[in-house]
């Protein structure tokens, strides 16, 4: 076996060692607070790399089984922390270990003149650790523990500037509503180990792959169904998306290693993986329940997101909502099963790479226009994209960099982007036809509200700020330092580059393929096995390009090119002034529809309920304090009273009896040896008076004994 | 004219011996009390030397353990004053005083 697999288990150790570091002694570190992370982060790639070499030989097996540690029993069943290597896994490490690595570097730049920057880097090095277990675990447990850790630092590091209230707020938002998916995917977990008494997932897989009865088929489903909304709050699914436009309270780097590349891809990640399970039925009675859900839903959250993401003016908000619309795509994908699990996960890989090149762009705009507007004293909002434009001129990296990353989320030819998309639609439309159609229309979207994005920030002329006194000036605006702008340069070029592994050569389908037909359970190779038909060998699967029907890729060029072209005339050819004479307020209700989000940032609406419960249960707490108060404690005052009061009969007892006569036996003892030792005198003579009155009375009755038996 | 016989030189010993037990209780000069040490072993050996004499070379004359005891005595007893008195100087050097009545280091 390989031995960068033997050693997997070090990828999440290598992180967890940096934030060790950074947290114990990162005040001592001063000026190096980023190397343990980083380099703990350049170990975990090291080893992610030759597990990755290692999937790609041909003859390469599935490394599951790999235990660390029996960590506890349940009814005699053993559950192990335990890793797997196979393509998935060996694609997701890669994405997490190499973004996230380039993300860290780029942070260097962007925190580095943060007071709380050592601890910064402690928690980004702590989210890779976590989300390294969940992407290496062969089981449910380990996957809950990475997946709670990833939720858990993503709670520190939306709130990292916890100065601000609405942070603080954020950080809540986003923790609570991930929570509330998380419970789903519990209750799902405890329903698959009730039923099958396995917690890993090859034991899930197999069983689920029996099929028992129609009840035990019944009841899984039901239990992926469970798992899937844990995925609904980590992925941002509709309706638990909204923490994740408000996650951008965090830092720009947190946005992109978070939010668009890691840890959202995780609930993708985590049907991809279970997707033995969800596609419970499938290929032998038509796409199976879990499966039609997720599809489903996908699809609605990403024309959800993607309407409130044309209309918004944030430079951040507008990736964020592109993000959970791209999540969407992913798993509308993953829902239409069979080709679109191998679509899916290859959006999953390529958004990594441009939403993560998109965000840090945003990152360094946002910190040069910051920059620019303190040293003009100007107060304006500095991720207002009304605020920008022109940024083309003075900032020539970045805005290459970010219209590489915007084409390739649009879907232009060649591009990232238009690979994976468009093998989306084809498989969405061929299976699914309604989905099909939601996401062609989420695609035509895409492209608008990137265009519209492109053309404000970077694009026209420079705005004009009042300086407060009358005078109107430009910013001056300098592009970021070397350390932020070379990880944009190298995400741009797989940007550019990592389509081709799809589109044309359908490497990356072999490679998936292969590591789906050893997954346990027979699940995965009924579905490697029908995959396999459509594409067998490359020659093969050129014919089945040449032959395919062309309307998939014709609409997804079709959508793509209207969007832009919208775009272009809407926002390009002349530049927009002001917000108020932006275009998309010709919407009208829409407009005003899709501002406020669909009305779906649902608690608002329950502000009333939510203070009438809050009254209900401070009534009935009060009410429980006053039983507390009167009865329990009464009760428990009097059961302590008592006690004290026979404590203190038993200590007399103590005191005076058994001490008394404890004392009384030492206390005789010393009086007679009080009494007896003065006999010592320490006077030789009288010890000699003794011995001799001693031996003269010893004689005088040994004489009378004597005389008496003598006579 | 009487013959002097056992009986007169066991009195003899006894009052010897009476008056270095009384010496050996009484005095309060050390060295007294030594000499009186010696007066009593004294005692002891007339007393050896008479029952040698009169009872044990009347039956053997060849016999003189009695006579050999008496000069072993003697040579003890010789050891034992020098002992005595050397301690008797060692105390007189660090507590300046002789008198037994005063030396109280075995008290409790």
């Amino acid at each position: 076996m390989n031995a960068a697999i033997d050693y997997a288990w070090l990828i999440p150790v290598f992180p967890f060692l940096g934030f060790l570091v950074n947290v114990f002694y990162g005040t001592k570190l001063k000026d190096k607070y980023w190397a343990p992370p980083i380099v703990g982060m350049f170990g975990s790639l090291l080893i992610s790399t030759g597990c990755l070499l290692a999937t790609l030989d041909p003859n390469f097996q599935r490394a599951a089984g790999h235990r660390f540690i029996e960590w506890v029993q349940f009814n005699s069943v053993p559950v192990n922390l335990g890793y797997q290597i196979d393509a998935l896994a060996a694609m997701m490490l890669m994405v997490v270990t190499f973004i996230g690595g380039l993300i860290f570097i780029y942070s260097v730049g962007y925190m580095a003149h943060d007071p709380r920057r050592h601890r910064f880097f402690a928690y980004l090095s702590l989210f890779a650790a976590a989300m390294l277990i969940l992407v290496l675990s062969d089981g449910f447990i380990g996957l809950f523990i990475g997946w709670e850790g990833v939720g858990l630092c993503s709670y520190f590091l939306i709130g990292f500037w916890f100065e601000k209230p609405t942070v603080r707020q954020c950080a809540k938002k986003a923790f609570l509503i991930t929570r509330l998916g998380d419970a789903g995917m519990a209750l799902g977990m405890y329903l698959l180990y009730s039923l099958s008494g396995r917690l890993d997932f090859d034991g899930v897989f197999e069983f689920a792959a029996q099929r028992q009865t129609e009840t035990v088929t019944g009841l899984i489903v039901l239990s992926a169904i469970l798992v899937w909304i844990g995925p609904v709050g980590k992925s941002a699914q509709f309706p638990l998306h909204i923490w994740l436009p408000d996650a951008m309270a965090g830092p720009t780097p947190v946005s992109a290693l978070i939010h668009a590349a890691t840890m959202v891809a995780a609930g993708v990640y985590l049907i991809a993986r279970l997707f033995p399970l969800f596609a419970i039925g499938a290929f032998t009675d038509g796409l199976s329940t879990p499966l039609t859900v997720v599809g489903y839903v996908g699809a609605l959250t990403a024309v959800v997101a993607a309407t409130i993401g044309v209309v918004n003016n944030d430079i951040k908000k507008v990736l964020a909502y592109s993000t959970v619309s791209q999540l969407g795509f992913m798993m509308a994908a993953l829902g239409c099963g069979g080709g679109g699990y191998i679509a899916g996960v290859f959006h999953l890989m390529t958004h990594a790479f441009f939403k993560a090149l998109l965000f840090l762009g945003s990152g360094s705009v946002i910190h040069a226009v910051e920059h620019g507007m303190h040293d003009a004293h100007v107060h304006a909002d500095p991720q207002d994209m009304w605020n920008m434009g022109g940024l083309r001129k003075c900032m020539k990296t970045t805005y290459v960099t970010y219209l590489i990353g915007a084409l390739a989320l649009s879907g232009f030819p060649l591009m990232a982007g238009f690979w994976s998309k468009d093998e989306i639609l084809h498989h969405a439309l061929d299976e699914r036809p309604i989905i099909g159609g939601m996401l062609a229309f989420a695609a035509f979207l895409t492209a608008f509200y990137m265009t519209r994005q492109m053309f404000l920030v970077f694009g026209g002329e420079q705005r004009e700020f009042d300086d407060g006194h009358g005078h109107r000036h430009h910013l001056h605006i300098h592009d970021s330092p070397l350390v932020m702008t070379v990880p944009l340069m190298i995400l741009a070029v797989f940007s550019l580059g990592i389509g081709l592994l799809v589109g044309p050569t359908h490497k990356f389908q072999h490679w998936m393929i292969k590591s789906l037909e050893q997954a346990a359970g027979g699940g995965g190779a009924r579905l490697a096995h029908h995959l396999h038909s459509s594409h067998d060998s490359i020659p093969q699967v050129i014919v089945a390009a040449m032959t395919k029907p062309p309307y998939p890729m014709t609409i997804s060029l079709f959508v793509a090119t209207v969007g832009f072209l919208l775009g272009f005339a809407l926002y390009g050819k002349q530049q927009v002034k002001s917000e108020t004479e932006d275009p998309v307020r010709k919407l009208g209700g829409l407009h005003t529809f899709f501002k406020n989000l669909w009305y779906l940032d649902f608690y608002e609406p329950f502000y009333p309920l939510g203070a009438a419960l809050r009254q209900f249960y401070f009534t009935v707490a009060q009410a429980m304090y006053r039983f507390d108060q009167r009865v329990i404690d009464a009760t428990v005052n009097t059961v302590g009273i008592t006690g004290h009061v026979l404590s203190r009969v038993y200590q007399l007892i103590d005191i005076f009896i058994v001490d008394g006569l404890v004392n009384l036996a030492g206390w005789a003892t010393k009086w007679c040896g009080d009494r007896s030792r003065r006999l010592q005198t320490g006077l030789a003579q009288n010890y000699m008076l003794v011995v001799t009155i001693g031996v003269l009375g010893l004689i005088c009755v040994s004489r009378m004994l004597w005389a008496g038996a003598a006579r | 004219m009487f013959e002097i016989g056992l009986s007169h030189y066991l009195v003899l010993s006894a009052a010897l011996f009476c008056i270095g037990a009384y010496g050996a209780l009484a005095r309060r000069n050390a060295v007294g009390v030594l000499m009186c040490f010696e007066l009593m072993l004294n005692a002891v050996n007339i007393n050896l030397v008479a029952f040698s004499r009169y009872v044990a070379q009347a039956v053997d004359p060849n016999l003189f353990a009695g006579h050999v005891f008496a000069a072993l005595v003697i040579t003890v007893a010789a050891a034992e004053t020098s002992i005595g008195l050397a301690l008797i100087i060692n105390i007189y050097r660090n507590r300046d005083r002789i008198n037994v009545d005063e030396i109280d280091l075995m008290k409790w």
